[in-house]
């Protein structure tokens, strides 16, 4: 029985990596999708995969930093498909700047994108949810980086620590509404984001030391979890940070 | 019935009743063997004739999990009945409301076996049986009592912070030998553990909690389930709150 069935979501970041991942994983559980990415073309892509597994799916063009055309899309998620039960907040960009180096435009664009982000779309479909007096279920791209240090990575620790809290905050203040809001932590996950580290020999031994399981993730590990934290499976689970990262965190 | 187990096998100490039971129960629809390890005889057949005419595969071991004898011969059974374990939660455990000056030693051990000891045993045994198949796959309960102290909890909270921490230590152990270790937080579920408490006090932990309910013995297995499936293969160590928000405020 499929586990998302009958079910919407919206995916932000769906054109590659884990969102691409977790929008493949809920069509094969029934859910359709409203996905959008900045990269028209390729989350178009995704989309088309998702609808030959049998499910609707949409795709636009949407920049998660602009309040505007985040609008648009929620609005128009809710024309095409009439309702919406999950938000996957994944969208999400990395680069590395020390931090006596960073520009005023770097830490705003990292803090942007992968923070401010979650406020919009988060905000814009909860009132959505208010109003139609509903719940549903967010799931927040955190990382181990909400948790701890890396260098040249200032910028993106604060911001992914940033969706932390603020998800904990939407578990407390929307919980008796019916929103749940939780967070995945993924590790070192294979996606474009980590490609540049992966291709360095040194970088990786030095992960894999890190690494209990002695690998890195994939996207599909990632969308596992967060099937798991949209679905009603986790009906009693808010407010947490379900770490996706063989192991990384219990040293 | 889904396949989300299927192939596995699996025990489950403290599967005759509540939490454990409705985990028997969610494994086997998702095509596990089910080995249900409990002291009480007639509740562990009850249970198994429950688990075999859902059309699951079940069979009742008699097990005292703070005796290593015990636990020793629960893997041993396993092995004998399935050829394998994939899967041990390791669910058993009790509680008894109490300070630490209200604690005679006798009571603080009791407590601290059946709730960490216990944890230690299955582990002691189960994993180099899994060992033996490449991997496999433990499920701890600890409780949000090991992660917050909670007032006149003395050794239910120290045990279950060890176990917090026990399960950590074991996935840096283990996982390069393809041995997953990841523990369940459960807030307050209705189960007979807490059938006793007063009807206002429940009410008060509930109006507390974020998602406005206590918790199904169901919420919890989910959980089980996703940790003892093969969709959290990169997932160990890690402690997950099942709590309906309890944590979020502290
Ligand atoms: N890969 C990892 O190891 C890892 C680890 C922890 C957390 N994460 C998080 O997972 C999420 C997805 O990352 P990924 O690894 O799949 O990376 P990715 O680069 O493969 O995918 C990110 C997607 O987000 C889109 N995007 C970027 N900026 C956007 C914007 N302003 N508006 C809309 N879309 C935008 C990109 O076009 C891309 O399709 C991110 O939030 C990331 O921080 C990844």
């Amino acid at each position: 029985m499929a586990r998302l069935s009958g079910k919407t979501a919206i995916v932000t970041g769906a054109a590659a990596g884990n969102g691409q991942a977790i929008a493949l994983r809920f069509a094969e559980e029934g859910c359709n999708l409203a996905l959008s990415d900045v990269n028209l073309s390729a989350v178009q892509e995704t989309a088309a995969q998702c609808t030959a597994l049998g499910v609707r799916a949409s795709a636009e063009r949407t920049d998660v930093t602009a309040r505007a055309e985040v609008e648009m899309m929620v609005e128009a998620a809710w024309a095409n498909f009439g309702t919406v039960d999950i938000l996957v907040n994944n969208a999400g960009i990395f680069f590395n700047a020390a931090f006596d180096e960073m520009s005023d435009d770097q830490w705003r664009r990292m803090l942007d994108t992968n923070l401010t982000s979650v406020f919009l779309v988060s905000q814009t479909v909860i009132r959505h949810w208010l109003a139609a007096e509903r719940g549903g279920a967010i799931v927040n791209l955190a990382s181990i980086s909400s948790s701890v240090a890396f260098t040249r990575s200032a910028h993106y620790c604060a911001a992914k620590a940033g969706v932390t809290a603020l998800s904990r905050c939407l578990a407390l203040e929307y919980g008796p509404r019916g929103v749940r809001s939780n967070c995945l932590a993924p590790g070192i996950i294979e996606t474009a984001m980590t490609r540049p580290a992966l291709g360095d020999p040194a970088t990786v031994t030095d992960w894999m030391r890190r690494i209990p399981l002695k690998r890195v993730g994939q996207p599909r590990d990632v969308a596992d979890g967060a099937l798991f934290l949209a679905s009603d499976e986790s009906a009693y689970i808010t407010g947490d940070m379900l770490y996706i990262d063989g192991g990384w965190m219990v040293e | 019935m889904g396949e989300r187990l299927a192939e596995k096998v699996a025990v489950i100490t403290g599967g005759s009743s509540g939490i454990g039971l409705a985990s028997a129960r969610l494994f086997v629809a998702e095509g596990a063997r089910v080995v249900v390890a409990a002291r009480d005889a007639e509740r562990g057949a009850a249970a198994v004739a429950a688990l075999r005419a859902s059309g699951g595969d079940a069979r009742y071991v008699p097990c005292d999990v703070t005796s290593a004898e015990h636990v020793a011969r629960l893997v041993e059974t396993t092995l004998a009945a399935y050829g394998r374990l994939d899967i041990l939660f390791n669910h058993a455990g009790a509680n008894r409301a109490a300070r630490v000056t209200e604690l005679d030693e006798a009571e603080w051990d009791a407590l601290l076996n059946v709730n960490l000891k216990s944890v230690y045993l299955g582990c002691r045994f189960a994993i180099p049986a899994m060992l033996v198949n490449g991997g496999g796959c433990i499920v701890n309960t600890a409780g949000t009592f090991g992660l917050v102290a909670r007032p006149a909890q003395a050794a239910y909270c120290a045990a279950k912070a060890a176990v917090i921490h026990l399960t950590r230590q074991m996935a840096l152990d283990y996982g390069p030998q393809g041995v997953r270790v990841n523990c369940i937080c459960p807030g307050y579920i209705d189960t007979p553990l807490t059938a006793g408490v007063p009807a206002a006090m429940r009410a008060s932990i509930i109006a507390a909690q974020p998602l406005r309910r206590a918790g199904k013995p169901e919420d919890i297995a989910e959980a089980a389930l996703y940790l003892a499936s093969d969709a959290s293969s990169f997932v160990t160590g890690v402690a997950l709150p099942v709590d309906g928000g309890q944590l979020v405020s502290g």
